[in-house]
């Protein structure tokens, strides 16, 4: 075989080509890559602009030592993150006892105590008791019940709760609002137990609250017992005390604090 | 970027063929060579994207091809197997009958030609394939043009005697 020949055979080879679809594609692709324009790409194209306007501040950042270039990769994964933890937060919130997200969901409830004030902790409690109660509602008309254990658990950590900052409470007129709230409770879980959960007895709050109530009766009677009374006044009081001493303490409690508006306290 | 984009559309219709041709030699396999090739002319854009400029375009599109070539047998850990049965050749042309192999004297000369060491097998193709010059050669290679030279006559000697 001469040289000449040799190139000829070598020249063959041009008849291997790519696909016509194929070149047409690849090209329409690479120049689609261009419109791509991710947060971090935008952040660091903006950021010599940034400069150019604000010199002063280029200088006096405490990130001018950064190459903004090199840190993009960073910023994908943060800006990543923060979709992925965000999105894990709002699905968090449909999320039920047992579920895989469902410490997402209350570690935001929980969060939000940092905002409540003092005198509003029972009313906090008493609210997330009932969120779990709805929790539980859902499960048992679902009959889910993989789910039925955790969110018993679950509420009755949140009943238990209540009982905790009861213990602690102080004032007569909140005492007022958590016998209303506890009574909405009861009637709710009444609701749930119809449903097919066993949910059990709450002794620690009814315990916690029969106490409480007992101990601002006392302090209100006490009271009482060394102001002039009308007739009339006297009349409600003696009926006040009577529920008292017969156990009724929802029912002494009423009386006293209407007494009390009435007399213009 | 419009006139940028201009620029680089007509350096890719000027040499997608040959850059395909130059990795489907290497590889073997059509799938591979268009991911490589497609992969080189991504790299080229970014790059002309931020220079403006590209002096040579032909000379920096072989050598990232080069380049993937390389890194996709070290990668891969692949050894490249230049057995006839193994390197045969398909013939990409899907417009005449998909798939096609090619007649068994291309095949040959594919199949020697992959069988020399890398430097030869280039010089070959740039060169009688590609058409380029000897000085373009020289400045991919980052050698002499009489050095060029000496690859040329020593690879097609080499290539003879593999053919018999």
């Amino acid at each position: 075989m001469t040289e000449k020949d040799l190139i000829k055979k070598i020249q063959e080879l041009r008849q291997i080509q790519p696909r016509k679809d194929w070149v047409l594609f690849t090209k329409s692709q690479i120049f689609s890559e261009e419109p791509k324009e991710n947060f971090a790409s935008v952040l660091t194209s903006l950021l010599p602009t940034v400069g150019k306007i604000f010199p002063m501040a280029q200088i006096l950042s405490p990130f001018r030592f950064l190459n903004f270039k090199n840190l993009k990769p960073v910023l994908v994964t943060l800006a990543s993150l923060f979709v992925l933890i965000s999105g894990a937060f709002i699905f968090a919130q449909n999320s039920l006892p047992g579920d895989l997200l469902y410490p997402v969901k209350k570690i935001t409830e929980r969060s939000q105590s940092v905002f409540v004030s003092e005198d509003n902790t029972i009313k906090f409690e008493l609210n997330i008791a009932e969120k779990r109660l709805d929790d539980l509602a859902k499960i048992a008309e679902k009959n889910s019940v993989k789910n039925l254990a955790p969110a018993i658990n679950e509420y009755k950590e949140s009943v238990s709760d209540v009982a905790k900052s009861l213990a602690v409470e102080n004032n007569k007129e909140a005492v007022k609002e958590i016998v209303s709230g506890v009574k909405k409770l009861e009637e709710k879980e009444q609701q749930v137990r119809t449903l097919g959960a066993v949910i059990g007895e709450n002794e620690e709050l009814d315990k916690a609250l029969a106490q409480k109530m007992v101990e601002i009766l006392e302090t209100l009677i006490k009271d009482l017992e060394g102001r002039t009374l009308t007739e009339d006044q006297q009349e409600d009081f003696a009926k006040a005390k009577e529920y008292f001493e017969a156990g009724d303490y929802n029912q002494a409690l009423m009386e006293l604090l209407n007494f009390g508006q009435e007399r213009g306290d | 970027m419009d006139n940028q984009r201009k620029i680089f559309s007509s350096i890719y219709d000027k040499y997608v063929n040959k850059i395909y041709r130059f990795i489907f030699i290497k590889v073997s396999s059509q799938e591979i060579a268009e991911d490589l090739c497609s992969e080189t002319f991504l790299r080229g854009w970014q790059v002309f994207k931020e220079r403006r400029d590209i002096e040579n375009p032909p000379a920096f599109l072989y050598q990232i091809a080069r380049n993937l070539v390389i890194d996709h047998y070290r990668e891969k850990g692949k050894v490249k197997i230049v057995s006839a049965e193994y390197s045969r050749i398909i013939d990409p042309k899907t417009d005449l009958e998909g798939k096609a192999i090619l007649s068994s004297d291309l095949d040959n000369i594919r199949t020697a030609l992959v069988g020399l060491k890398e430097e030869y097998q280039d010089v070959i193709i740039w060169h009688y394939l590609d058409d380029l010059s000897v000085p373009e050669i020289a400045k991919i290679l980052d050698k002499s043009e009489g050095a060029v030279r000496v690859s040329l006559h020593r690879a097609l000697k080499t290539l003879k005697n593999k053919l018999g």
